[in-house]
């Protein structure tokens, strides 16, 4: 019983983060890219902290923006 | 520096001949059509004029920027904060992927894109263990039309490793 609640769960959250990649998707894709730039500078963060070789993220001003409709 | 600034100079190289014509490519383009992924290069496919001599070469590309104030670094050349990378048509599918490459915007700039079955279909022509990996990613985030795939599979000589690439992820 326990193992089919765990699993229903799992499944519901699979479900979940399908939802959001789906909503991601649809972003405009200036904002796309505001959310590269985060992703860029968390793995830098990351890289730096094991030693590792950090690829420097975008040197551009944030936010990007989508234009007004 | 923004992405719009850069898009500005790809479109400038164009006009001033310095290229033929250009579309977006790799992990940047990808980004047109599915969730955001972590890239580092804006890699751009090139159509370069002939040179005197029919030499073609990216030099005088890189001489203009320089000009301007845009420094090389590496592979790249650092064009308003974004490392772009300038890549020669090198073959007969990235021909046909630069010239059907769908016109976008950004803000209020025109740029150009390389059609998601075309980016997958070089995906699969490169076949880098990564390539594979972004390909099980872009066909489950973005609208792909499959038959379209299959077509340019087929005329590039790639079926075998269409066939292949279904067979290993999805066991078809």
């Amino acid at each position: 019983m326990a193992t089919s609640r765990a699993q229903k769960r799992a499944e519901d959250l699979f479900r979940a983060k399908a939802a959001r990649r789906q909503e991601l998707s649809r972003l405009p894709i200036e904002k796309k890219i505001s959310i590269l730039i985060s992703l860029q500078k968390m793995a830098s963060e990351v890289r730096k902290t094991v030693g590792g070789i950090a690829h420097r993220p975008w040197d551009i001003g944030l936010p990007e923006k989508a234009p007004s409709p | 520096m923004t992405v719009e600034r850069t898009l500005k100079v790809l479109n400038e190289l164009e006009r001033k001949g310095l290229i033929e014509r250009y579309a977006i490519g790799g992990g940047v383009a990808v980004l047109f059509y599915m969730e955001p992924v972590l890239t580092y290069d804006l890699d751009v496919l090139v159509f370069l004029p002939e040179a005197q001599g029919g030499l073609v070469t990216i030099a005088p590309i890189y001489e203009y920027l320089q000009k301007r104030g845009y420094r090389a670094e590496r592979e790249h050349v650092m064009i308003e904060g974004v490392p772009v990378q300038f890549i020669p048509a090198y073959n007969a599918l990235v021909e046909e992927a630069v010239r059907e490459a769908a016109e976008s915007t950004y803000q209020h700039t025109a740029t150009r894109v390389l059609r998601i079955e075309h980016l997958l279909a070089i995906m699969l022509q490169t076949a880098r263990p990564k390539d594979w990996a972004r390909m099980t990613q872009v066909l489950e985030g973005a609208k792909v039309d499959i038959n379209r795939l299959a077509k340019i599979a087929a005329r590039h000589g790639l079926r075998q490793k269409w066939r292949a690439f279904r067979s290993k992820f999805y066991g078809n």
